[in-house]
């Protein structure tokens, strides 16, 4: 399908500007500390906690594992380190504190304790909210750089850290890593789910 | 293949075939050391006295090295870059996403390091060791422009878009017809051997159209188009007359031929992961091909790390003595001689070579005498097109990465017809054709939960892209020269580059975005948007133009076989030697006349010509 073989195709791969200044200390919280089962490479305790749990909103376990599960947050704890632009950290980190203070201010209460329904609605809200990303080809992304949006970014790195992982990749999605031959047409039912690339 | 026939009618046996499949990563593994080649000569003479030097190991080099060395000649190759050969230099062949530090993308870090080079959009994690370090190795840009780059051995033949058309008349006269710039100095009779000859040796996958001016080839059996792209083809040729579409024409090994597998290349596996390097030799490049090939003649050497300064000229016969070098690392000055040079550093890289390349005989740079050097500046322009959704067919997918899409080649100013009043020229799309989409669609359609999880394991809808790809006019204004001040780590003055694309191209533009628009309407697609994010000249890396072919020296830099008309040893075969541009990918172009020029030099040098 390509002129060159596909890369990725989000906005946030292409590269903005990029320093070398830590923002950590922007964002000291003098809350309590969240308990998390492991320990963050860049956000905050809290921030991370946050993170799990709207994570875990998007991609919830069912008879399939959750983003939790998969160490989706993990993920993109590290991909905020290694790979994101000091903008988007900086928005990344600011709408994790603007999720917090969303639900205290519609429900009284930290995300982690709200109901399903409660945090579903008011990740909707901000995905509704959300500038989507423009369109793309081959991984090539066909408008001039731009930052990308706070949700859409999170949503991006979420699907990306849940879907590329080897246990969705090889167990849930049809894996087929050296596929011989091409087959032009074929019934949906003789593969099942979605190739997995 | 009567295997594959067999799998293709008994679908229902890809359960099982794909468990067999799954064990197959480690089998590649052993594979690679049955059919690995002898890695490529690297020792050097005691007298650094070659018959022939060749400058750039990519797309043209690998063939000047490899019919010079057939041909008997002592050859050395001198590259830039690091060494990379076949197989056991690329690392992350077959490695999958997840065994990826980040899953593929680049760090903060690396993309500072390829700053320019990920305006493509093909550089990442899996790549990004094919591409140039562009903090290590800066040019000046006037205007933006995306110079896109491969200093190592093989150059970009390991990154291509592996496209194969060939020219026709329609391109070779319309410099002359139109009045612009120079007329080439040779005609589609001239080349149509060469590119059947070095059709056989790539290998191109391809179908036959009976087109004037897109003329049928030596192929391989073509891949096949799929349901949507079928559908596509059926209603685009009922309601459009004259517009063909096809499955691309690609270097890929669809079946392989006797003289490819002894070169322990294999049949393609549509994993669609070749800008990594291929398992399976499957794609051409130099590193699997021409270079290989010329190593099997034991006349053959490659110096890596070798930054050329310039070309040795002597006053007294006129004529280039050698080549002098500096180390990449060491940064020492080195001296290498031969009766014959061939240039193909590729199309910038050999103009800054030719430009610091300077004598009393050439104070502008060597063959310089009629000031073109380094102007005529050209490219395909792109980025511009449409797409859209297909509603229908969602019973129906596909099995494999195959590595290309479809192809429409050109329908406009063809003759009085197909004339468009606006604009000369014309040019062609390459579909991202008919894939249903995966779990990417998530990101921009709005949904969280179980159900937004559950159904993003499903095939998506289907959706096709058209990629317009134009021809860009020789303007003597598009310019490459040295800066007179600044200098490179090996004391090269930089390259500034100062072009863009203009009026004609901006008119054609608009062509290329409605009638991809138009014809995905046609076929029934819905959401149909156009794009059009040209970004800079060079993003195309298809650069071409800057030491012209001619027939007149006072107008041109080389002649009718790709010789500089004033120093008769010294060949320029790489996209410099365009005197247009057409709106096809250009490297099989490119390799016929390295082959051509070859030939003429080498019965030149035994009737002591040169």
């Amino acid at each position: 399908m390509n002129r060159r073989d596909v890369i990725i195709s989000s906005s946030w791969l292409l590269g903005y500007a990029v320093t070398s200044a830590s923002l950590s200390t922007l964002f000291l919280s003098c809350q309590a500390e969240a308990k998390l089962d492991w320990q963050p490479m860049f956000l905050s305790k809290n921030q991370a906690a946050t993170l799990a749990e709207v994570t875990e909103t998007i991609l919830p376990k069912t008879t399939t594992p959750g983003a939790k599960e998969l160490g989706v947050p993990q993920f993109i704890d590290k991909m905020l380190k290694e790979v994101l632009g000091e903008g988007d950290q900086k928005a990344f980190v600011a709408g994790l504190e603007q999720i917090e203070a969303d639900s205290k201010t519609q429900h009284g209460k930290a995300f982690a304790e709200c109901s399903p329904a409660e945090r579903n609605a008011l990740l909707l809200a901000m995905d509704k909210a959300a500038a989507t990303q423009p369109p793309s080809v081959w991984g090539i992304t066909l408008a001039p750089p731009q930052p990308t949006d706070f949700f859409r970014n999170l949503k991006s790195l979420t699907l990306f850290g849940y879907y590329t992982s080897e246990e969705v990749c090889t167990k849930i999605l049809s894996y087929d890593p050296v596929p011989g031959a091409y087959i032009a047409c074929l019934p949906v039912a003789e593969v099942g789910n979605a190739w997995s690339e | 293949m009567s295997n594959d026939k067999n799998f293709a009618q008994r679908p229902s046996d890809i359960r099982n075939r794909k468990s067999e499949i799954a064990q197959r990563p480690s089998d590649i593994r052993n594979r690679k050391s049955e059919i690995r080649m002898a890695n490529l000569n690297t020792t050097l003479n005691k007298t650094n006295t070659y018959d022939a030097i060749v400058i750039g190991s990519g797309m043209s080099g690998g063939w000047a090295a490899k019919e010079l060395c057939e041909k008997g000649l002592k050859t050395l190759v001198l590259e830039k870059g690091r060494m990379v050969n076949h197989l056991e230099d690329y690392p992350t062949m077959n490695m999958e996403a997840w065994e990826f530090e980040n899953r593929g993308a680049l760090s903060a870090e690396d993309q500072e390091k390829y700053h320019i080079q990920t305006r493509s959009g093909f550089v990442g994690e899996s790549t990004k060791h094919f591409f140039t370090n562009d903090l290590e190795d800066p040019y000046i840009e006037k205007e933006r422009f995306d110079w896109i780059r491969g200093n190592h051995v093989g150059g970009r033949s390991l990154t291509w878009g592996k496209h194969c058309y060939r020219w026709s008349d329609l391109d070779f006269e319309a410099n002359t017809k139109e009045g612009i710039a120079v007329d080439w100095p040779i005609r589609y009779k001239d080349i149509a051997p060469w590119y059947t000859y070095v059709e056989k040796f790539v290998g191109i996958s391809g179908e036959k159209l009976g087109l004037d001016h897109l003329p049928d080839g030596y192929f391989l059996p073509p891949m096949e188009l799929n349901c949507l792209e079928q559908h596509f083809k059926k209603e685009v040729e009922k309601k459009f007359r004259g517009r063909n579409i096809t499955i691309g024409r690609v270097a890929h090994l669809t079946e392989p031929q006797p003289w490819h597998l002894e070169l322990g290349r294999g049949k393609c596996q549509n994993r669609n992961r070749c800008s990594r390097g291929c398992p399976f030799g499957a794609y051409f490049s130099s590193n699997s091909a021409t270079l290989p090939a010329a190593n099997l003649t034991g006349n053959f050497a490659i110096r890596p790390n070798s930054v050329v300064h310039s070309i040795i000229y002597d006053e007294k016969t006129q004529k280039a003595t050698g080549v002098r070098v500096v180390d990449h690392e060491s940064k020492e000055m080195i001296e290498f001689y031969a009766k014959v040079i061939f240039c193909c550093a590729s199309t910038l890289a050999t103009t800054q070579i030719l430009l610091h390349s300077t004598s009393n005989r050439f104070p502008k740079g060597m063959g310089n005498d009629s000031g073109e050097l380094g102007h005529n500046l050209m490219d395909h322009h792109y980025r511009t097109g449409a797409m859209g959704v297909y509603e229908g067919l969602e019973d129906e997918y596909y099995k494999g990465r195959r590595p290309t899409g479809l192809f429409i080649p050109r329908f406009t100013n063809l003759d009085d017809k197909t004339k468009n009043p606006n604009f000369l020229r014309g040019y062609d799309y390459q579909g991202n054709g008919g894939s249903r989409a995966n779990w990417g669609r998530g990101t921009n359609s709005p949904g969280v939960g179980a159900e937004f999880k559950e159904s993003l394991f499903k095939p998506g809808p289907w959706n096709m892209a058209l990629m317009g790809f134009g021809e860009c006019l020789p303007y003597h204004e598009n310019q490459a020269s040295l800066d007179a001040e600044k200098k490179d780590q090996w004391g090269i003055p930089l390259l500034v580059l100062n072009a863009k694309i203009r009026e004609n191209e901006l008119k054609m533009r608009e062509a290329m975005k409605t009638d991809a628009a138009e014809m995905l309407s046609a076929a029934g697609f819905k959401d149909v948007i156009t794009f059009d994010y040209a970004g800079g000249l060079g993003v195309g890396v298809h650069e071409m133009g800057t030491a012209r072919m001619g027939r007149d020296p006072k107008t041109s830099v080389l002649n009718g076989n790709n010789q500089i008309h004033a120093v008769s040893n010294v060949f320029v075969t790489d996209g410099a030697c365009m005197t247009s541009a057409s709106c096809v990918n250009p490297s099989i172009t490119y390799m016929a006349l390295t082959a051509r020029a070859v030939d003429f030099a080498v019965s030149e040098l035994k009737k002591g010509n040169l």
